[in-house]
C-alpha cells in the first residue's frame, strides 16, 4: 500500500508525454523533417503506455482499489471547489491502456501512413494532443476534468477530420461532426450543472457516495442521467446523434481508427459506466438506453449492407458496435459494455489500419467494388483483417466472441426478444462484413490501373499486433461456462457498481451459443456464395429498383430528413436574424456607443495639452471642490 | 530594517563603482544588492520587528510589498542591461537612483508614524525627478524632469500642510494615536482635522496618479527615459498603494463619510478619465500611461474595499499588473528602436510577421492588462471585483466592470496593429536575454492566472 501512494503520484507523466509530444512536434513543426515527428510522437505516446502498464501493476499489487492523485486545487469559487486531480481505479487504468496502447500502435502506423504528407508534422502534433486529452478523459477524477478531456478529444477530432482542408466536402465533414457533437456536450454540460446542483460537488466520489443513499427513480437523478446520456449519444454516435460518424471518415484513415473506432467514441460508454451507481438509480434511462443501443446496432447494421465504401462500411459498422455497447450498458452489465468497447478497440482498430493499409496499395481508392484479389498482393494484411473479421463477427475462439456472447446472453436474461433482435443484427454484422472481406480479397482484381503492393513493415508491425490481441483478447475474460472466472469482469466490477446479479443456467447457455454459430455459419456460407461463387458485384449507385435497398444505400435519408427540418429552418431564421435584426438594429446601435464614447475620449484628451499653469489649475480646482465638498455636504 | 540598510550601502557601492568606468559590473552588483535584500526582508517575515520609537513597523504586509517591488526592480534591472548599453556617462548613478528610490519605498510600506510616510515620500521621489531627465540632452526628457518636480513639490506642500494641521488637532504624529484621536468625534470631525486628512488623502493620490491629480502622470511617462517609466508605472505605484493602504488601515478607517466619499469619487473618476483618454491614444507610452491610471482606479477599487483579504488582493493586482507593464515597455523599447525613434503605435505593425514569438508572449501581456482569461490579469480583477461586492460596493464595481470592458478596446488596438502587414518593416533586435526575461513574465503571467494562490498577509 505504502508502495502504491508513492508510485500513483506518478500518474500525471501519462498525460503528460504526449502533452510533451505535442508541445515538441507543435512548435519546430517546421523544422521536423522526414519522420522525424512521427518518431518523436511515437515515443512519447509508448512512454505514457509503459507508464500506464506500470500503474497497472502498481494498483494491482497494492490490493487497494482505487487511488486519488490531487495535482493542485483549481477551482475555489463559494461552494464550487474543483480539484485538479486524477482517479486511479481499474476503470480508468483500463481505458488508459487502451487509449495508450492502441494509440501508441496506431502512431507508428501513422509514420508509414502519412509519409510524404506535407503537413505530417501538424498531424502527429494533433495525434498527440488528441492522446492527451482522452487521457485527461478517462483519468480525471471528477466531471469537470472529464469534460476538459470531452471537449478536448472533440476538437481534435474536429481538426483531424478536417486534416485535409483543401478539400470543402472534408471540411463541410469536420464542422458537421463539430456541430453534432456541440449537441450532446449541451446535455452534458447541463448534466454536469445539473449534478453540481443536487451534490454540491462534481467529483466522482463525492457524488457516488451521496447517491448510495439515494432511492430508485428520484426525479432529480433521472433527469441528471438523461442529460449525461445525451452527451453519451453524441459523442458515442447513436440514433440520433449518429449521422456526423460516417461523414468523419473524411480524415487519414489511422485517424480514424484511433479517434472514430478505438477511443474518442467511447467516450460516452466510459462515461456512463463511470455513473454507473448514478444509472441503477435511473430505470427509465436504462430503459431508454436499450432502446436506443438496440436500434442503432440494428439500423446502422443495415445501412452497412450497402455500403461500398469500405470505411463508409467501417464507420457503420463502429455506430452498429457502438449500439451493442449502450445494450449492454442498458441491460446493467457495464463491465460488459467496457469488455466489448476493449475487444472493439482491437478489433476495429485493426479493421481501420488494415483498411488504411488496402487504400495505401490501391493508390487512394477506397470503392470496395473497384477492389478484388488482393489476398495473394497482401498477405499480411488479408491474414489480420480475416482475424478482426471473425473477431467482429463473434467466432470463437476470437475476441469478439466472448465479448458479444456475454451482451447477447444478458439480454436473453432481460427479455429473449431483445437477444432475438440483438442476434439478428449481429447476423447481419457477420454478413456484411464477410462481404467486404469477399469482395476486397477474394476473385480477381477490377481495377488495372493500380498495382497492389503489401505495405512496408511500419504500417504491419500494429496490424500483426492488434491481430494477436484481436484473436487472444477474449481470453481476458473466459465466461464460468467455458472454465475461466470472468476474470476482466471481477476486475472493473470493482470500480463499476454493476445493476444486475442473475446469471443463465449454463444448459441455457450453449444453447444459445450452438444455435447463434450455426446461424453466423450459415450467413457466412451465404455471403460466400453470393460473393465469391457467383462473384456478384454491388450495382453502382442508383441503379437499383427496389425501394428498400434504394433506401438502404440512401442510409434512410437520415441526412436529408435532418436537413430539411433543422438545417433549413434555422438557416432562414438565421438569415433573418443577420439581414434584419443585426445589421439594422443591433449593429448601428452598438456602432453608435462606441462613437459616442470615441467622441468623449477626443473631449477627454482635449485637457491635456502639456499646459503646466493648466494641471496646476486643474489641479487646485479638484482640491477645492474637494475642500467644499467635505465642509458643506 | 537589515535589508534597507544594506540596500542603501548598495546603493552607495553602485553609485562608487561609476568611478571604475565599467558599466558590465554595474548590474550584476547591483541586483547582488536587490537578491541579498531580498533574503534578509524574508528573514523577517512573521516577526513584525519594530523601530525608532515604532516609527517604523516591518510587519508582513511591508515585506510582502518590499520583496515584489524588489523582483520588479530586478527585472527592470536585468533589462537595464541591454537599456544602458548605448549610453556613455552615468550609468552608475541610473541604477543608484533607482536603489535610492526602492530605500524611499520600503519606508512607505512600514511607516506608523506621519513623519516617516513623508520622509519616504521624499526619498522616493528625489531620484525619480532626477532619472525622469535622465536624458540631459533631451528636450523632453528635461520637460519631464520638470513638470515631475514642479507639480510634485505643489503635492508634497499640501500633504505636508495636512500632516501640520492634523498635528495641530491631535498632537501626535503617531497613526495608531491618530485614529484614537479621531474615534472620541464619532464620524463628525473638527473642520481642521477634516482638511488636514484630506490634504494627506491628496498628497498621497498625486503619488499614485489619481484623477484628478493625474495630469502630470502622461506627461511625464512620455517624456522620461523609457525604462524609468517602467519603474515609475510599477514600482512607484506599489510603494504609493502600499503606503495608501497602510494609511487608512492602520491610522484613518473608518474614514468620515465625507472624506470616504471622495476617495470613491476619485475611484470613479480614475477609471473613466484613464480610459476615454486611452481611447483615441497614438503614442504607446501615454496609452500605458492611462492605462496606469485606469488601473489605479481598480487598485483604489481593492483598497478601499478593506477586509481581511484585501492586502493580499491589493498586492497580487499591482504584482500582476507590474509583471506585465515591465515587459511591455521593453517591447516598446526594441520597437521603438527598429523604426528610429517613433513612438506611434503603428511602429508595431509587421512585429508578428517578424518575431512572432514576441507577437504572442505581447498578446498574452496585453490580455493581463485587459483582464481576459486565462492570463493573471482576468484573477487579479476578478478578485478585486469579489472583494468589493462581497463589501456592498456594487453599484461602482458594476461600473469598474463597464470599465474595464472599454479597456479591451485599446489594448487590442495595439495587438492589432502588432499582427497586421507593415509595408516597410524594420529589422528588430533583441538580445537574448531580454528575449527570455519577457518569455519568462509571459509564461509567468500565464501560471499565476492558471494557478490560484494567495499570500496571507
Amino acid at each position: 500500500m505504502v508502495a502504491l501512494n508513492s508510485y500513483i503520484t506518478l500518474s500525471w507523466l501519462v498525460p503528460a508525454f504526449p502533452l510533451l509530444g505535442f508541445l515538441i512536434t507543435g512548435m519546430a513543426k517546421n523544422r521536423l523533417k522526414n519522420n522525424q515527428a512521427g518518431i518523436i510522437a511515437s515515443i512519447l505516446v509508448s512512454l505514457s503506455f509503459l507508464m500506464s502498464a506500470f500503474l497497472f501493476f502498481a494498483l494491482r499489487s497494492s490490493g487497494q482499489e482505487s487511488a486519488t492523485v490531487t495535482l493542485f486545487n483549481w477551482i475555489a469559487a463559494g461552494d464550487l471547489k474543483i480539484p485538479f486531480a486524477f482517479l486511479i481505479d481499474n476503470l480508468s487504468v483500463t481505458m488508459m491502456l487502451i487509449v495508450t496502447g492502441v494509440g501508441a500502435l496506431i502512431h507508428i502506423y501513422s509514420i508509414g501512413y502519412m509519409h510524404g504528407d506535407d503537413r505530417v508534422n501538424s498531424f502527429f502534433a494533433q495525434m498527440n494532443l488528441f492522446t492527451f486529452s482522452m487521457l485527461l478523459l478517462v483519468m480525471g477524477a471528477n466531471y469537470l476534468i472529464l469534460f476538459i478531456g470531452w471537449e478536448g478529444v472533440g476538437f481534435c477530432s474536429y481538426l483531424l477530420i478536417g486534416f485535409w482542408f483543401k478539400n470543402p466536402a472534408f471540411n463541410y465533414a469536420a464542422r458537421k461532426a463539430f456541430v453534432m457533437n456541440r449537441i450532446g456536450d449541451l446535455g452534458f454540460i447541463l448534466g454536469i450543472i445539473l449534478l453540481f446542483f443536487t451534490f454540491k460537488s462534481v467529483g466522482f466520489t463525492e457524488v457516488f457516495s451521496q447517491a448510495t443513499s439515494m432511492h430508485s427513480g428520484t426525479p432529480l437523478v433521472t433527469l441528471i442521467t438523461i442529460l449525461l446520456l445525451v452527451g453519451a449519444v453524441g459523442k458515442s454516435a447513436q440514433i440520433p446523434l449518429y449521422t456526423w460518424l460516417p461523414d468523419a471518415m473524411a480524415g487519414p484513415t489511422p485517424v480514424s481508427a484511433l479517434i472514430h473506432a478505438a477511443t474518442m467514441v467511447t467516450a460516452g460508454i466510459y462515461m456512463i459506466a463511470r455513473s454507473s451507481i448514478l444509472y441503477n438509480l435511473a430505470p427509465l434511462t436504462m430503459n431508454i438506453m436499450i432502446i436506443l443501443g438496440l436500434a442503432t446496432a440494428i439500423f446502422a447494421a443495415v445501412i452497412g449492407l450497402r455500403q461500398n465504401d469500405i470505411k463508409k462500411v467501417l464507420a457503420y459498422s463502429t455506430v452498429s458496435q457502438l449500439g451493442y455497447m449502450f445494450l449492454a450498458l442498458g441491460l446493467g452489465a457495464y463491465s460488459s459494455a467496457v469488455f466489448h468497447l476493449t475487444t472493439h478497440a482491437f478489433f476495429k482498430a485493426l479493421l481501420f489500419l488494415g483498411a488504411g493499409s488496402i487504400i495505401h496499395a490501391m493508390g487512394g481508392e477506397q470503392d470496395i467494388r473497384k477492389m478484388g484479389g488482393l489476398r495473394k498482393k497482401m498477405p499480411v494484411t488479408y491474414f489480420t483483417f480475416l482475424a478482426a473479421t471473425l473477431a467482429i463477427s463473434g467466432i470463437p475462439p476470437f475476441s469478439g466472441f466472448f465479448s458479444k456472447d456475454l451482451i447477447l446472453s444478458k439480454a436473453f436474461e432481460n427479455n429473449p426478444l431483445l437477444y432475438i433482435l440483438a442476434l439478428g443484427g449481429a447476423l447481419i454484422t457477420c454478413f456484411y462484413m464477410f462481404r467486404l472481406l469477399y469482395l476486397v480479397f477474394f476473385g480477381s482484381q477490377r481495377l488495372s490501373t493500380v498495382h497492389p503492393h503489401e505495405s512496408p513493415r511500419v504500417m504491419t508491425f500494429p496490424l500483426i499486433i492488434l491481430s494477436i490481441l484481436s484473436v487472444f483478447g477474449g481470453f481476458l475474460n473466459i465466461p464460468s461456462l467455458f472454465g475461466g472466472d470472468s476474470r476482466f469482469g471481477e476486475f472493473l466490477n470493482k470500480s463499476i457498481i454493476s445493476g444486475i446479479t442473475e446469471e443463465l443456467g449454463s444448459a441455457t447457455e450453449i444453447g444459445l451459443i450452438v444455435s447463434s454459430l450455426i446461424l453466423l455459419g450459415l450467413v457466412i456460407l451465404y455471403a460466400y456464395r453470393i460473393y465469391v461463387k457467383k462473384a456478384d458485384i454491388p450495382v453502382a449507385d442508383g441503379v437499383s429498383t427496389n425501394i428498400f435497398s434504394k433506401a438502404i444505400e440512401n442510409k434512410f435519408y437520415v441526412d436529408e430528413i435532418y436537413s430539411a427540418v433543422i438545417e433549413k429552418p434555422f438557416g432562414s431564421l438565421s438569415d433573418f436574424f443577420f439581414n434584419k435584426v443585426e445589421n439594422k438594429v443591433l449593429d448601428p446601435a452598438v456602432d453608435e456607443v462606441g462613437i459616442l464614447t470615441s467622441k468623449l475620449g477626443n473631449l477627454v484628451r482635449k485637457l491635456q495639452q502639456g499646459n503646466m499653469s493648466f494641471y496646476l489649475f486643474a489641479m487646485v480646482a479638484g482640491i477645492l471642490l474637494f475642500i467644499i465638498f467635505i465642509l458643506i455636504v | 530594517m537589515s535589508a534597507l540598510i544594506l540596500l542603501t550601502v548598495f546603493g552607495i557601492i553602485v553609485l562608487y563603482l561609476g568611478f571604475a568606468n565599467n558599466k558590465a559590473l554595474l548590474a550584476p552588483v547591483a541586483i547582488t544588492g536587490l537578491v541579498i535584500s531580498m533574503i534578509l526582508s524574508l528573514k523577517d517575515w512573521g516577526l513584525g520587528s519594530k523601530y525608532f520609537h515604532d516609527m517604523m513597523i516591518i510587519d508582513n504586509f511591508s515585506i510582502a510589498f518590499n520583496v515584489s517591488m524588489l523582483i520588479i526592480t530586478i527585472l527592470i534591472f536585468l533589462f537595464g542591461i541591454n537599456y544602458y548599453r548605448r549610453m556613455e556617462h552615468h550609468v552608475a548613478e541610473q541604477y543608484a537612483l533607482m536603489i535610492f528610490a526602492l530605500t524611499g519605498a520600503f519606508l512607505m510600506t512600514s511607516f506608523s508614524n506621519l513623519i516617516m510616510l513623508f520622509l519616504g515620500i521624499e526619498i522616493l521621489s528625489i531620484p525619480l525627478y532626477i532619472l525622469a531627465g535622465g536624458k540631459k540632452t533631451s528636450y523632453r526628457s528635461n520637460e519631464a524632469s520638470f513638470k515631475y518636480f514642479l507639480l510634485g513639490s505643489f503635492a508634497t506642500a499640501f500633504f505636508l500642510f495636512g500632516i501640520a494641521l492634523v498635528y495641530g488637532a491631535s498632537a501626535t504624529f503617531y497613526l495608531p494615536e491618530i485614529k484614537t484621536y479621531i474615534a472620541q468625534f464619532n464620524g463628525h470631525l473638527p473642520p481642521m482635522v477634516m482638511l488636514g486628512l484630506l490634504f494627506i488623502l491628496i498628497g498621497v493620490a498625486f503619488k499614485v496618479a489619481v484623477a484628478p491629480f493625474h495630469f502630470w502622470s502622461p506627461d511625464v511617462y512620455e517624456g522620461s527615459p523609457t525604462l524609468v517609466t517602467a519603474f515609475m508605472a510599477t514600482v512607484v505605484k506599489t510603494a504609493g498603494f502600499a503606503a495608501f493602504y497602510r494609511l487608512l488601515g492602520m491610522g484613518l478607517l473608518p474614514l468620515p463619510a465625507p472624506l470616504e466619499k471622495t476617495l470613491w469619487v476619485m475611484t470613479g473618476l480614475s477609471l473613466l478619465v484613464g480610459n476615454l483618454a486611452a481611447l483615441n491614444q497614438s503614442n504607446f507610452k501615454r496609452l500605458l500611461a492611462y492605462s496606469a491610471i485606469v488601473h489605479t482606479g481598480f487598485m483604489m477599487l481593492a483598497m478601499l474595499s478593506q477586509h481581511d483579504s484585501s492586502a493580499s488582493v491589493l498586492l497580487y493586482y499591482t504584482f500582476v499588473y507590474s509583471l506585465a507593464t515591465v515587459p511591455l515597455f521593453i517591447i516598446f523599447i526594441h520597437m521603438k528602436r527598429a523604426s528610429k525613434g517613433l513612438e506611434e503605435l503603428s511602429i508595431f505593425r509587421g512585429l508578428y510577421k517578424q518575431k512572432p514569438w514576441m507577437a504572442v508572449f505581447m498578446t498574452i501581456l496585453l490580455m493581463s492588462l485587459a483582464g481576459i482569461p486565462p492570463t493573471a490579469g482576468f484573477l487579479a480583477k476578478y478578485r478585486v471585483f469579489i472583494l468589493s461586492i462581497s463589501r456592498g460596493y456594487l453599484a461602482i464595481s458594476i461600473f469598474a466592470i463597464v470599465m474595464a470592458i472599454i479597456g479591451i478596446y485599446y489594448y487590442f488596438y495595439v495587438l492589432r496593429e502588432a499582427f497586421s502587414e507593415s509595408d516597410n518593416p524594420n529589422p528588430i533586435e533583441i538580445s537574448k536575454l531580454n528575449a527570455v526575461l519577457i518569455v519568462v513574465c509571459g509564461v509567468a503571467v500565464l501560471l499565476l492566472g492558471i494557478f490560484v494562490f494567495q499570500i496571507p498577509i
